[in-house]
């Protein structure tokens, strides 16, 4: 190596010891910043769903909150076989018309983790009381819906066989990470809490209540 | 190296700014995932209401009879009750039925609801006889819309 190489090695070495310096302290440094950011991000858009949220539950009205109790008669999570055919017999006694042969059987579940019951029953009296009775019976709670009908009038007494299908459905098990969005409802859900509260409730079932409730305070078990 | 200085500097003064944002930032999540806590029975009343509520409208959505005997019943319109349905069988899509009709004012208001509803998809008459004692009796076969 000449002098001159030297000389210029001697030169130019600090140069190229800053410009490697300036490589590592950047390429650490700015991706700390880099991490940093990205973390504070992460941090806003949880802040914001949990803002979100927060806003949410809090504007959930007592109305709101206390149609759980409606829609758990409505949609029990146990068999509500008692329940209805207290209620079609108390339709029945409204209508005027003798209910009998009451049957009941489970006609099991779905896809959608519904579970059914088919109550069976003859009831005796005008046809038009029958009509009635029938019509009503879309109006109670729990749901319950007519699977068919066979009318047969002897002596000038309409006997009608009626097959109706009550459902219910397991409350849902786990309840969202605290860091999860939840939706308020919709429109359509609260038309439908609506109807539900226009349904005929039993005077007896099971009810979930942010309080205290009759059987079970927490239905998510935590 | 002056600019060395200052490039490592403003590095510092970067990660400093941003440390402590992520700080601000984490202790407003912490605080609110404190208040989200709060309204924990609120939340899982809604999780409640909004699953038993898509379960309701999933089984509100499946066939229903009581239709089917509303509409039937929309054909007895204007009939006597001299006039009777002895007889029906009815499910949520196929009704049939057969019926007295005593006299010719009533055959005349139950044609005439059979021409003016819209509730059926198809209107059979099976069959159709008279008798002078008992009048027309009538079997009548339909389909829901």
């Amino acid at each position: 190596m000449s002098e001159n190489d030297k000389e210029i090695l001697k030169s130019t070495a600090p140069l190229i010891i800053v410009i490697i310096l300036f490589v590592i302290v950047g390429k650490f440094g700015i991706s700390q910043v880099i991490d940093l950011r990205a973390r504070i991000n992460d941090a806003k858009k949880t802040q914001s769903t949990l803002s979100e949220k927060l806003k949410i539950l809090k504007s959930l009205s007592q109305t709101t909150v206390s149609s759980a109790d409606s829609v758990t008669f409505a949609l029990p999570k146990s068999n509500p076989s008692l329940q209805t055919i207290s209620q079609l017999k108390l339709l029945a006694s409204n209508n005027l018309l003798v209910l009998s042969d009451i049957r009941a059987s489970i006609a099991g579940g779905d896809s959608s983790n519904l579970s059914s019951v088919t109550t069976s029953f003859n009831v005796t009296g005008p046809r038009e009381q029958i009509i009635s009775f029938i019509k009503s019976i879309d109006g109670i709670a729990p749901i319950t819906l007519v699977d068919k009908m066979q009318l047969s009038e002897d002596k000038g007494m309409n006997i009608a066989n009626i097959s109706t299908r009550t459902y219910w459905a397991e409350f849902p098990s786990t309840i969202p990470t605290v860091t999860q969005s939840v939706t308020d409802l919709t429109v359509s859900e609260k038309d439908l809490l609506t109807q539900i509260g226009n349904l005929i409730f039993p005077s007896f079932g099971e009810t979930v209540t942010a309080t205290g409730s009759a059987l079970n305070p927490n239905p998510f078990g935590q | 190296m002056v600019a060395f200085v200052v490039f490592c500097l403003g590095i510092l003064a970067l990660f400093i700014v941003n440390k402590t944002t992520l700080t601000n930032t984490q202790a407003g999540v912490d605080q609110l995932k404190t208040q989200v806590k709060a309204q924990e029975t609120s939340e899982q009343q809604l999780i409640l209401l909004k699953d038993r509520l898509a379960k309701i409208a999933s089984i509100k959505s499946t066939p229903n009879a009581s239709k089917s005997i509303t509409n039937v019943d929309s054909l007895f319109a204007n009939v006597s009750s001299a006039s009777t349905m002895n007889e029906a069988n009815i499910t949520s899509s196929k009704m049939d039925i057969s019926l007295i009709i005593r006299s010719n004012e009533d055959l005349t208001s139950f044609i005439q609801n059979i021409k003016s509803t819209k509730l059926f998809n198809t209107i059979n008459l099976p069959s159709f006889t008279y008798s002078a004692n008992n009048g027309y009796s009538i079997a009548v076969s339909l389909t829901n819309k």
